[in-house]
């Protein structure tokens, strides 16, 4: 990954000091030659991006897979050419649906003293506090500890799976990509982890605490959602949907114009 | 430096598409996303939002947050009284965690954010990229403050041994949770973009 920020965005390809800028990016204005369109359907940036969070404009490097750019100013991720994105995202979708499945399934923690035990399950928590004065709250901690994580994932699911088994990007991809979005803040599952072992240490002292598979489930889904967290970049997802669209756009033109071509020389042979 | 806004375009959040400033709050031509140059309001939404989040936050600390009946008799525990008694019992460690994610990032993100809303407001403060990074953190630590009602979600589920003892949910909880969840919404309220227009215009 190319890490200073500056000479990603900069060096020659400049954060646009003074010329002006074409008033819409989607230059698809002129006819272009066979092998201009192929190339231009092959080159990954090259157009303008603003900054998400700083709003300075930039001209996107044309990255090679595995390179991201940063904002020049504020550092923010600006754009990201993540190696076999729709395939990584799909196989972490699915691993985090599975697992959160899992880790809502089995039993979550058990805990004992002077025979009496008792077993809970990752809902079990929501549930706890839906009765009395904390009720409205607990829809919410239930969606924030597994509803909206498992959500998301599939909301990725939907749009990637269609895009590794090459066909176009479906219906509603925009809606998906931005529940997604919008989730983000509000999918909490490593913080119920750290409030699960802060009750376990509370409790070390007066019970015995023992873990069951459903905690090592959910133990082993934070990082799969983490490196969900990681590799999406909307922007950049829809960057290569459209570059896809662009490719199979030429490769078409390609070969119609080959089909063109080609009767027309056997008929004046 | 050229922003996307002194060009007279405006970037959608969602697909990065650029469009004119006229389309300002229309729809995304690519992805059919909300366009906004700069969000509407958006000190004033943060501003109502962080009073919430402030008001929900004092109840949140004078109510009983969990009550522990141990062999019929029953003790209602405050936040800070919570980590008082960790502490007491020599859990320095935990009374640590809990005081950091229920009393330390709570109050800091109220300060902070109102510290930024000042500035932003009255044309004073820090600089704009100190001003970027406080935000960032806020941003990114103020969920963790979810952590006391987690915490107490899952003792309440847990702790029910028969005439042992038991644990029920106190109303802060639902206090403290909503004003987490209020200062989230005035932390995303406030459109990190206006922090680096300082001193120019902020419609």
């Amino acid at each position: 990954m190319r890490k200073g920020a500056p000479e990603s965005m900069t060096a020659e390809n400049g954060s646009l000091a003074a010329s002006p800028p074409p008033a819409s990016t989607s230059s698809r204005a002129a006819p272009l030659g066979e092998g201009k369109a192929l190339g231009e359907a092959w080159s990954w940036g090259g157009d303008l991006a603003a900054c998400p969070s700083c709003d300075l404009l930039h001209r996107v490097p044309d990255l090679a897979v595995g390179e991201k750019a940063l904002c020049a100013r504020c550092g923010a991720l600006t754009a990201a050419r993540r190696p076999q994105v729709f395939e990584r995202l799909l196989a972490v979708a699915l691993a985090n649906m599975v697992l959160m499945g899992a880790a809502l399934w089995f039993p979550f923690v058990m805990m004992s003293r002077s025979g009496f035990g008792r077993e809970i399950r990752i809902l079990d928590a929501p549930f706890a506090l839906a009765e009395g004065p904390t009720a409205f709250i607990a829809l919410t901690v239930m969606a924030n500890i597994a509803l909206i994580p498992f959500l998301r994932s599939l909301a990725v699911a939907y749009v990637a799976a269609p895009m590794v088994f090459g066909s176009a990007p479906p219906a509603r991809s925009a809606e998906a990509l931005r529940l997604w979005s919008f989730l983000r803040p509000w999918s909490m599952a490593e913080i119920f982890m750290l409030g699960v072992a802060v009750s376990a240490i509370k409790l070390g002292s007066m019970a015995r605490v023992s873990l069951g598979p459903g905690f090592w489930a959910f133990a082993a889904l934070l990082p799969t959602l983490a490196f969900e967290n990681m590799i999406f970049h909307s922007p950049s997802i829809w960057r290569e949907i459209r570059l896809r669209r662009r490719r199979v756009e030429a490769a078409a033109r390609l070969a119609r114009r080959r089909g063109r071509g080609r009767p027309a020389q056997k008929g004046s042979a | 430096m050229t922003t996307a806004r002194e060009a007279g375009l405006i970037a959608c959040l969602s697909c990065g598409a650029l469009e004119p400033m006229a389309s300002d709050g229309g729809l995304c031509s690519r992805c059919g996303g909300r366009l906004r140059s700069r969000r509407p309001y958006s000190l004033q939404r943060s501003a109502a939002w962080l009073a919430l989040g402030l008001m929900a936050y004092v109840p949140a600390n004078l109510w009983p947050i969990m009550r522990t009946t141990t062999l019929g008799r029953g003790e209602d525990n405050t936040i800070l009284g919570g980590v008082w008694v960790l502490a007491h019992h020599g859990s320095w460690d935990l009374a640590a965690v809990v005081f950091l994610a229920s009393v330390a990032v709570p109050m800091a993100k109220f300060c902070v954010v109102g510290l930024l809303l000042w500035g932003l407001a009255f044309g004073r403060g820090f600089e704009p990229h100190k001003r970027h990074r406080l935000h960032e953190i806020v941003e990114y630590i103020g969920r963790w403050s979810m952590l006391d009602v987690f915490v107490v979600a899952i003792l309440a589920a847990l702790v029910q041994v028969g005439p042992l003892a038991s644990i029920t949910p106190g109303p802060a909880a639902g206090a403290f949770g909503l004003s987490v969840a209020f200062t989230m919404l005035s932390a995303q309220a406030l459109d990190p973009r206006l922090l680096w227009d300082a001193g120019k215009d902020h419609a």
